[in-house]
């Protein structure tokens, strides 16, 4: 009964500090928000055009890239801007289109067209694109040179190269994916980033309530309280209950905000109300434990803003934990997020039920439990020595 | 002056005796800097080397085409781009494939060659695994490539057939030699520099920046605690004129900011081989970051009636900006809605700057320097108007 008391003054003091509502409320949307939008499906790549020359290769050409529908393409007046475009990364390449294409190819030269992408990104996949577009564009042309330099009459082959070119079949090159996908193509835009942003704020927030934590110890409520006929385990209890239901609360808002604005999947309910529950208990005791390691909440304030958030780049919350190197996922098994991470993605991408994710939820609990009998531990030490 | 520089001096030891300013102002950024390295870093810096990709092939054709594309594949393992495994049946292929033995499979059917003689449509298959993109990705461009070049072949032998130079007999022949021709078109690569910073560089200097925040606005924090404990009052019944007070907490603020930036720049170069760049560049860079931070921290504070009112505030600006910014997510400086509204942050115009000086020289900073200063005299002037008024008690 008392820790519920001890709980209700907590709350009280959590909501009467009206920057919460940002931290706590909406600056996670906004974070989604901000994933998603960089991040989500929808991406197309964007490559630079700039032509010199409107003969029949380079129309070609520009038309075949035009018509290629995994990437937008941007008209650039000179090489410089196109460059320097790149280079920003407001365009992902870039491709400069030769003046003098036709008399080049007509004199049995090649022609070149240039290719500019960064060293980083996505230059070699866009390459690969621009390089079949401009190839499947060219190739009656090519035809005709080969006829010509066979002997040929060269009106007879132009004339000859669109029937040849009918006649022959499409060679076509179909891909067929096997395996269970890790992240699947029905993947929504925010899902991947919700579940991962829900579990970072979580623990942040968690963490932040160290703070109330520190004050209630600095200024003798907890010292004074023992004096009274309570436990030290009653209040630690107390105090952790409080920040249980702020960090409940907030997890079961993103789970219903990002529900009703991005429609994100969060798999099967039973099983994400079991990972929310859980990691709640992870949350709540972190902050007493954090609450009983600091000596004042300025201290505390920074050290958490760099836990929270080194934790949580470590466990997952920030890129997915599947692209990190072997050596990275096994260290990243020592926070509690790579665990309900883990346990996200067994519901959301491989439809996965509570049943699937008992040992995740298992080893949460144990951070849970293991974080609040520190902090009694801790608790007992800071409140009952001077 | 000498009284603003007697409160600055106040100031700076009350803020040193509080370990707190280290830990927000170097160690958070440093620790956080060598986390995101360690844990994101990684996989950008690999981009560099050359990697195998693990493929297979099922060749059961066995017909002059499937012959090409194999020794294609040949010459490509032999430049050790890939390693290729053959396997006897579709199935077994398929099950490699999926069991991840295999990135990607090339299944050549049986009826290859004599449909590619007959001008019949064909399809090559590629048979990737869902988790090697990349590879599969790999594998479907050298399938593209090989049937262009066989497409091209053909119909540059039929050309010739139509056009009577080449013989019905010799059609195979030309094919082949058409589509090892010499091209008409090449892609040729231009060298780009990035204007990009690499990983360790731009996580420690956005998350310095980020960081800057929460010491900028001590010069309004620490004013409004003065007006709570009454030395305010004291202090403006002294013989000090009042605009030294606001002057003196700014200048300890700016000393703290350059310090802490000072610090960070030499301590990652050291610690994380961050490359900040030319040190006249980031000198200017820094000083217009610290300038443009503690101008918008004031500017903030002055709607704040109470200490812990503005340290919120500041906070909620501070952790939007960063965002905005691109200090945790890298923001894409295009012109959508984000890449615009990121410009408005020096976070990004901080990052901009070092980054433009990677693709050529100090001068390159000078815009990003310039819309820094910019920042930090509109919220500054704002700002200092609207916190003087709160020393007329």
């Amino acid at each position: 009964m008392k820790s519920l008391a001890i709980a209700g003054a907590n709350l009280r003091r959590f909501l009467r500090e009206r920057s919460n509502v940002f931290f706590v409320f909406i600056l996670p949307i906004g974070i989604i928000l901000l994933v998603g939008s960089q991040f989500g499906s929808g991406f197309q790549p964007r490559l630079g055009i700039v032509t010199e020359d409107t003969g029949n290769i380079a129309t070609a050409i520009l038309d075949g890239l035009g018509a290629e529908e995994s990437l937008v393409t941007v008209d650039y007046d000179s090489e410089e801007s196109l460059l320097v475009a790149v280079e920003r990364g407001s365009i992902n390449a870039g491709v400069t289109i030769p003046g003098d294409a036709d008399a080049v190819v007509a004199g049995g030269g090649t022609a070149e067209v240039g290719f500019v992408s960064r060293p980083d990104g996505l230059g070699p996949q866009m390459q690969a694109v621009v390089s079949e577009a401009v190839e499947r564009a060219i190739e009656p042309f090519a035809a005709t040179r080969f006829a010509i330099g066979e002997g040929a009459d060269p009106a007879a082959a132009d004339a000859a190269v669109a029937a040849a070119s009918s006649q022959i079949g499409e060679i076509d090159v179909r891909v067929v994916e096997e395996g269970d996908a890790l992240f699947p193509a029905t993947l929504g835009q925010f899902d991947l980033g919700a579940s991962s942003a829900l579990v970072l704020f979580m623990f942040l927030t968690g963490l932040a309530g160290s703070a109330a934590v520190i004050q209630t110890r600095n200024l003798g409520v907890a010292t004074r309280m023992v004096g009274t006929p309570t436990s030290v385990g009653t209040i630690v209890a107390g105090e952790a209950l409080g920040r249980f239901v702020i960090v409940l609360v907030q997890g079961l808002y993103i789970v219903a905000a990002t529900l009703l604005i991005f429609r994100v999947n969060w798999g099967n309910p039973l099983g994400a109300a079991a990972i929310i529950l859980m990691f709640a208990a992870v949350g709540a005791g972190a902050a007493l434990l954090a609450g009983t390691l600091f000596a004042n909440d300025q201290q505390a304030g920074g050290i958490g803003v760099v836990a929270g958030l080194g934790l949580a780049a470590i466990g997952g919350s920030m890129v997915p934990l599947e692209i990190f190197s072997d050596t990275m996922q096994t260290i990243a098994k020592i926070t509690p997020h790579a665990w309900a991470n883990e346990a996200f993605a067994e519901l959301v991408r491989r439809d996965g039920s509570i049943v699937d994710i008992l040992p995740q939820l298992g080893v949460l609990a144990a951070f849970a439990v293991g974080f609040l009998l520190l902090a009694t531990w801790r608790m007992r030490r800071v409140i009952t020595t001077a | 002056m000498r009284a603003a520089l007697t409160i600055a001096r106040k100031d700076l030891s009350q803020r040193f005796r509080d370990r707190s300013i280290f830990i927000i102002g170097v160690i958070a950024p440093l620790a956080l800097a060598f986390i995101f390295n360690a844990v994101f870093g990684g996989s950008a810096s690999d981009v560099g080397e050359t990697i195998s990709f693990d493929m297979g092939v099922v060749d059961l054709d066995d017909g002059p085409i499937s012959d090409a594309f194999t020794g294609v594949l040949a010459g490509i393992e032999a430049e050790g781009l890939l390693e290729l495994a053959s396997f006897d049946s579709e199935d077994a292929g398929r099950a490699a494939a999926e069991d991840g033995d295999v990135g990607a499979v090339f299944v050549l059917g049986p009826t290859l060659s004599a449909d590619v003689a007959s001008g019949a449509d064909v399809s090559l298959t590629v048979v990737g695994n869902v988790d090697a993109p990349t590879t599969t990705q790999v594998a479907e461009s050298i399938a593209q490539q090989f049937a262009i070049n066989v497409r091209r072949g053909s119909v540059a032998a039929v050309v010739g057939a139509m056009t009577g130079v080449i013989g019905p007999d010799e059609i195979g022949d030309a094919a082949q030699r058409a589509a090892t021709d010499d091209p008409i078109v090449r892609i040729g690569t231009i060298d780009a520099a990035s204007r990009q910073l690499d990983p360790a560089t731009y996580f420690i200097a956005g998350l310095s920046v980020f960081f800057l925040f929460f010491i900028g606005g001590m010069a309004v924090t620490s004013m409004l605690d003065e007006r709570r404990e009454g030395t305010l009052a004291r202090l403006i019944g002294a013989p000090v004129p009042r605009w030294a007070i606001l002057a003196g907490k700014s200048l300890a603020s700016v000393v703290v900011g350059f310090g802490a930036m000072a610090v960070l720049v030499v301590a990652s170069t050291f610690i994380m081989g961050a490359d900040w760049g030319p040190v006249g560049g980031v000198v200017l860079l820094v000083a217009g970051a610290v300038l443009a931070v503690i101008g918008i921290m004031t500017l903030v504070g002055g709607f704040a009636k109470t200490a812990e009112q503005a340290g919120n505030l500041q906070s909620i600006v501070g952790v939007t900006l960063g965002m905005l910014g691109g200090t945790f997510v890298q923001i894409a400086a295009d012109d959508g809605i984000l890449g615009r509204l990121s410009l408005l942050t020096p976070n990004a115009w901080f990052l901009r700057g070092l980054g433009d000086m990677r693709a050529g020289s100090v001068a390159d900073a000078l815009p990003a320097f310039g819309a820094l200063m910019l920042m930090a005299v509109v919220t500054g002037v704002i700002g200092i108007a609207i916190v003087q008024r709160k020393v007329e008690v």
